[in-house]
């Protein structure tokens, strides 16, 4: 008796356009990640500033005008660009965010070398660039929600509980900055992240690399800094880039010990994508990804 | 019969080592093996069809069409089956397949059915729901063929497909292999298993160091090789033996009485009556000896060691 018991049947189906192979990479990347309640409680903590920033917003709009407690509001922060740059250049945020994008990045192509299902999903008639699409944009999504999205939620409760459009006119910074911050700060982390984890075969030791450069990089510029009080060594440190970035696209003032002109931050991300993505380029298009 | 699978003098190098150098060989269809030794070059061969090393120069066609112009489309065409590992930890068997189903294009609902389809084909029904990790080596083989298939390739690539496995797991993988052929699929079998090519391909490329060493069908080239057989000769004395020798043929006596010759290309059982009525007697019993492929495919290799003038 065979071990097939129902005979083969070819396939007469439909089936899509190239252009969408990635959108299945990018669903398997990202839902397993939502079963994990530790990730989901670390993503949940990430929030909580956010929560503050719309609660800030309610007691403004809605309890400003009222007698009682218009000297207690008066107090509080107002809504615009600069609490937004502390929102989402805070330290435990930015803590949070770079946890996020070691937890989730250092297996995005590692962990796909180490099972060598690399060269099966690019056997496919999936190209290499629509991978590397896949896996950056999963990982873009999860720091998405540490920036631009967090954000829009922000404009969307200030508009709705005030009715008037007219802030997003006034503020529109608070728009354009954080795109620009989404753009050029944490699309280059992406980047980064994806061509470190093309360079080895173990998430765990690529892991362990990026906290070398991130959590240990950035220790070593406070030790530094301490000794030299010299602002320009922050340039070396991820975590302090991306505050100042954050601050200076949003027009707030970054902490005084940091205070790095924007040229340089945009200059540090510019090459820190420039770098990664001419290693990403090597490693597929000479296919060394795969040895 | 048109040509599936057509390479013409691709060479591949890693750095400054040459892997394939000017590899040629046709695929028509049905099941082809692929063999040779350690390092002769068979995995970087198939990694080189699917696009997954670039080629220092030559050219690979699929049903007449170039695959490196054609790239991702071409290869929703063709199925893998890796060697090793191959297989995301963590997911289901039939998750596994349907994923790969959508990245060959199958619309999600079509991908899960497709993938049900063909777990049940190759008999993995009652196991598909628990994680690929738990999987025996048989199961993973027969998993990752599913994987192959679920997209319906014209042509299927298995990297030692059963490598590791049981010989009831061989036999099962092999049966269904055999059926592929028969429902038109075109195999391409790289492996060092030589039974696995005798039981299943019509036709053999081996490769040695990056080179072809011989592509013939398996039939030919058993006729094109030498030839053996076991006789008993009814005179007395040596006189038979001698008549043998004196041919150049190979003369194994034996302890029960009979002779195991080994006639080179050209002579067949003609010659060997002649010399036993040189001899002055005739045969009691003669028996031809089926060559294996294992003795073909080490004789092929013999004689390129000894000179590199190939078959």
């Amino acid at each position: 008796m065979p071990v097939y018991e129902q005979g083969y049947e070819a396939y007469t189906g439909e089936r899509k356009p190239l252009g969408r192979r990635w959108i299945p990479l990018f669903r398997d990347e990202l839902l397993p990640y939502f079963k994990k309640r530790r990730f989901v409680f670390l993503l949940m903590l990430a929030l909580l500033p956010w929560v503050y920033g719309i609660a800030l917003t309610f007691l403004h709009t809605q309890l400003g005008d009222a007698q009682w407690a218009k000297e207690l509001v008066g107090q509080l922060p107002k809504v615009d660009e600069a609490l937004v740059a502390k929102l989402m250049a805070n330290g435990f945020d930015l803590f949070l965010l770079l946890v996020v994008c070691i937890w989730v990045g250092s297996g995005l192509v590692a962990r796909d070398r180490r099972d060598r299902t690399l060269e099966v999903f690019l056997g496919r008639g999936l190209g290499a660039g629509q991978y590397l699409w896949a896996k950056g944009a999963a990982l873009g999504l999860f720091l998405l929600l540490f920036s631009l999205l967090p954000t829009l939620v922000l404009v969307v409760f200030q508009v709705g509980l005030t009715g008037d459009a007219g802030w997003i006119f006034v503020h529109s910074r608070v728009l354009w900055g954080s795109l620009l911050y989404t753009v050029v700060g944490l699309g280059s982390l992406t980047v980064f992240v994806l061509a470190l984890s093309s360079l080895g075969r173990s998430p765990r030791a690529v892991g362990l690399v990026l906290v070398g450069i991130v959590f240990f990089g950035d220790v070593a510029c406070g030790i530094l800094y301490g000794i030299t009080r010299n602002p320009a060594i922050w340039f070396f440190s991820v975590a302090k880039e991306l505050e100042v970035l954050a601050c200076r696209c949003l027009g707030a003032p970054p902490p005084h010990f940091i205070s790095l002109p924007l040229w340089l931050s945009v200059l540090f991300f510019a090459g820190l994508a420039a770098l990664s993505v001419v290693v990403l380029f090597l490693r597929f298009a000479r296919r060394g990804v795969l040895q | 019969m048109s040509v599936v699978l057509s390479v013409r003098d691709i060479r591949v190098s890693y750095g400054p080592t040459q892997a394939l150098r000017g590899v040629t060989f046709e695929v028509p269809g049905g099941a082809v093996g692929l063999l040779g030794p350690n390092g002769a070059g068979k995995s970087t061969l198939i990694k080189a069809i699917l696009n997954l090393v670039p080629l220092s120069g030559g050219r690979i066609t699929l049903m007449g069409q170039d695959s490196g112009a054609l790239g991702p489309a071409l290869r929703d065409r063709v199925g893998y089956v890796p060697e090793r590992e191959g297989l995301r930890p963590g997911m289901s068997g039939v998750g596994w397949v349907a994923l790969l189903g959508e990245l060959s294009g199958l619309p999600r609902r079509s991908a899960v059915e497709r993938a049900h389809e063909v777990l049940q084909y190759v008999g993995l029904e009652e196991s598909r729901y628990r994680n690929v990790e738990t999987f025996s080596t048989g199961m993973r083989q027969r998993l990752k063929l599913a994987a192959s298939l679920v997209h319906d390739p014209v042509l299927v690539l298995l990297d030692e497909p059963t490598s590791g496995m049981d010989p009831v797991g061989r036999e099962e993988m092999l049966e269904l292999c055999r059926d592929l052929v028969k429902q038109g699929k075109t195999l391409l079998l790289s492996t060092h298993i030589l039974k696995d090519v005798e039981a299943l391909c019509s036709q053999v490329v081996i490769l040695h160091e990056g080179q072809v060493l011989a592509g013939v069908t398996v039939e030919d080239w058993t006729r094109s090789e030498a030839q053996h057989f076991l006789v008993q000769w009814e005179g007395q004395g040596q006189a038979f033996e001698e008549a043998c020798r004196g041919r150049g043929w190979t003369v194994e006596p034996r302890r029960d009485g009979l002779i195991k010759l080994v006639l080179p290309v050209g002579e067949g059982p003609r010659a060997v009556f002649q010399a036993a009525r040189e001899a002055g007697g005739g045969l009691n019993r003669f028996v031809r000896e089926e060559t294996s492929l294992e003795e073909l495919f080490l004789s092929a290799l013999n004689r390129n060691g000894a000179n590199h003038a190939g078959l």
